[in-house]
């Protein structure tokens, strides 16, 4: 499983909503070899998004994506510089939780998957994910970070 | 079936002396109250003149024991033939004999030449009498053409009531005595004495002491008629610690053993009110209830050991302790008094207690087991496992069901384990079946068909007969809220059905 921690992208784009942080990720995950097909993956990240609150804390979401584009399982947290307003009104959200699933996760991948999404059910550790600094971001994500 | 059903029915007032409610008859045999009417008026028509169940609106049914006595006298045919008689029969008679008038000697035709069988078959009995009594501790001496069990007294009654004691009060007389007039006035001497042990204590002798009690009473008394006197065991009771810890059961075994003495005219050993004492101290006689502050020590680590045993097994850890408690202690206290004196109750609901609670029987008994060793006690036998099983089938009929939730989030890894970890720290009254992909909602539901509702992070498309509720991963106090609502919702409508 691969990991990412992006804080405060954008040099030289300014994320100032929505549309522009799922373009980014479809660029980034195109980049680094995620999906084949960025621009499906933003679509199925929007279509989630508005299949339901993916919100796991106040400023905090969890976009998420399991399609055939996908090509490895995947966490991506990003930390925006400005909070966006348009993700879910009434809140201004500036951590984003990405996780993104190939159609089939290997049964090891599933497991660390499971049992990280079960620690951040602790407190401590989604204070961590909501106010934490990027070490401390780094050292719960389960797995290699690039 | 029907013959099964109406044995089973008089056996069940047999054991009861007040009137028992159709409901409660019901229950027992599985049939409608309806059918149990029918029965009860199947088994009226089949005698002769009278009625053998008394019914009374409002009140139930009640067993005439005069008028069944009387009919079973009427219907008592034995096989005039005794050469007829199966082996396992044969050695029944035989054994009877030897038993009630112990430690008289035969000669081997006086037993076995009604029966004009060879003397290999004889041989065989010989040998399979000889290991029925080892188990008591007795033996089946033969000297020459003579033979004879000998053995202590107290062995000698253990195994007539194991042997060939069965819980039909009225067969019990049927077998130890044949003159129907004398048997009928024992019984109602015995019936008498227990109405006066239960006035003095002021609470009833339940079943299975009761027929326990009887059995013990009816044994003596023919012992004592057969043999003259009873066999001295050299046993000589101290001023023993019974009967200061329980004083009024002591005054009452001196009062039955004194209405024993005028009734046979004897003088019965000074040990028959130290054995009746055993037998009413390891009943569960009330005399006006225990608080549980008077449950002694022992009883408590005891009845708490095997509740902890028994809440071992998954399955059963949702037993409501507490609620247990109480009842099985109760139980406990004079089972143990028995397990000490090596008294044996009959079960004759055991078969029954197995067939429904087969699961739950091997569990309490594989409990008793470890409970004997833990303790330093002598072994529980089924019979006693039986009595246990039903505390805890009771216990776990109690039991609230468990209101099961299948959880569902886009990926079935994701926000549906946060939910699961979160749902489980705060509704720990909710039982989560699994956690699964949106995408597999249908199969699963299919594989689940016990789910009381669907809890999901993503709107759900399709429409599913389960209820579904759809929250946030954060699962907020709204949510929580929505969440009891919805619980307390479905579990209406389910009691409603």
């Amino acid at each position: 499983m691969r990991c990412f921690v992006e804080w405060e992208p954008g040099s030289g784009i300014d994320i100032v909503d929505k549309a522009g942080l799922l373009m980014w990720v479809a660029s980034y995950a195109d980049r680094r070899g995620v999906t084949a097909d960025g621009r499906r993956l933003a679509r199925v990240l929007e279509d989630r998004e508005n299949a339901g609150d993916t919100r796991l804390a106040i400023g905090l979401a969890n976009p998420h994506a399991q399609d055939r584009v996908v090509n490895s399982a995947t966490l991506l947290f990003v930390k925006l510089l400005r909070p966006l307003a348009d993700w879910r009104p009434g809140d201004c959200i500036d951590r984003f939780l990405f996780t993104l699933l190939p159609e089939r996760v290997a049964f090891n991948e599933a497991a660390r998957i499971k049992a990280f999404y079960r620690l951040i059910a602790n407190e401590t550790a989604m204070n961590v994910l909501r106010v934490g600094d990027q070490e401390e971001i780094q050292s719960i994500l389960p797995t290699e970070r690039e | 079936m029907v013959i099964e059903y109406k044995r089973s029915l008089i056996d069940y007032l047999l054991n009861r002396r007040d009137f028992v409610s159709g409901a409660e008859l019901s229950d027992m045999l599985g049939v409608s109250t309806k059918t149990v009417a029918r029965l009860v008026k199947q088994i009226n028509a089949q005698q002769d003149d009278c009625t053998i169940i008394e019914s009374q609106r409002g009140r139930g049914y009640r067993l005439d024991y005069q008028n069944y006595f009387n009919q079973m006298d009427r219907g008592d045919e034995r096989p005039s033939d005794a050469s007829q008689l199966t082996s396992v029969e044969r050695r029944d008679e035989v054994m009877k004999r030897l038993l009630m008038t112990s430690p008289q000697q035969y000669r081997m035709d006086e037993l076995w030449g009604r029966f004009c069988i060879s003397d290999s078959a004889i041989s065989s009995d010989l040998t399979a009498l000889r290991r029925m009594l080892a188990e008591f501790h007795l033996t089946l001496e033969r000297v020459g053409d003579c033979v004879w069990i000998e053995g202590g007294e107290t062995d000698i009654r253990n195994a007539i009531t194991d042997l060939l004691v069965t819980d039909d009060v009225a067969s019990i007389g049927r077998f130890m005595q044949t003159d129907q007039r004398i048997q009928r006035r024992d019984a109602a001497f015995i019936q008498h004495e227990m109405s006066l042990v239960e006035d003095l204590m002021h609470s009833e002798i339940p079943y299975p002491y009761s027929i326990n009690l009887f059995t013990h009473l009816y044994i003596l008394i023919e012992r004592y008629r057969e043999v003259g006197s009873l066999i001295d065991d050299g046993f000589r009771p101290q001023e023993s610690d019974e009967s200061t810890r329980h004083p009024e059961i002591a005054r009452v075994c001196e009062k039955v053993i004194d209405d024993l003495n005028l009734y046979l005219d004897a003088k019965l050993p000074e040990s028959e009110t130290y054995y009746l004492h055993q037998y009413l101290a390891s009943s569960r006689i009330d005399g006006g209830g225990v608080t549980p502050d008077e449950i002694p020590q022992q009883v408590r680590s005891v009845t708490q050991y095997l509740i902890d045993e028994v809440r071992r097994d998954p399955y059963y850890q949702g037993i409501d302790a507490r609620e247990l408690f109480s009842g099985l202690a109760k139980h406990m206290k004079p089972l143990l008094n028995r397990l000490e004196n090596g008294i044996k109750v009959r079960n004759n609901l055991l078969e029954q207690i197995k067939l429904e609670y087969p699961r739950l029987f091997d569990v309490v008994r594989q409990a008793v087991t470890g409970l004997s060793e833990h303790f330093g006690l002598a072994p529980i036998d089924d019979e006693e496992t039986g009595f246990i099983t039903v505390y805890f089938a009771q216990a776990v009929e109690m039991r609230p069901r468990p209101f099961n939730v299948l959880l569902v989030c886009t990926t079935g890894l994701g926000t549906a384990q946060l939910l699961r970890a979160k749902i489980q720290r705060r509704f720990s009254e909710l039982h989560i079946v699994a956690t699964v992909a949106s995408r597999d909602l249908k199969p699963e539901l299919k594989a689940h068909p016990e789910t009381d509702l669907v809890v999901s992070t993503v709107g759900l498309t399709e429409h599913f007969k389960v209820p579904t509720l759809i929250v946030s991963a954060m699962l907020t106090i709204e949510d929580q809220e929505r969440l009891e609502r919805k619980v307390d919702q479905i579990r209406k409508g389910d009691a409603l059905q």
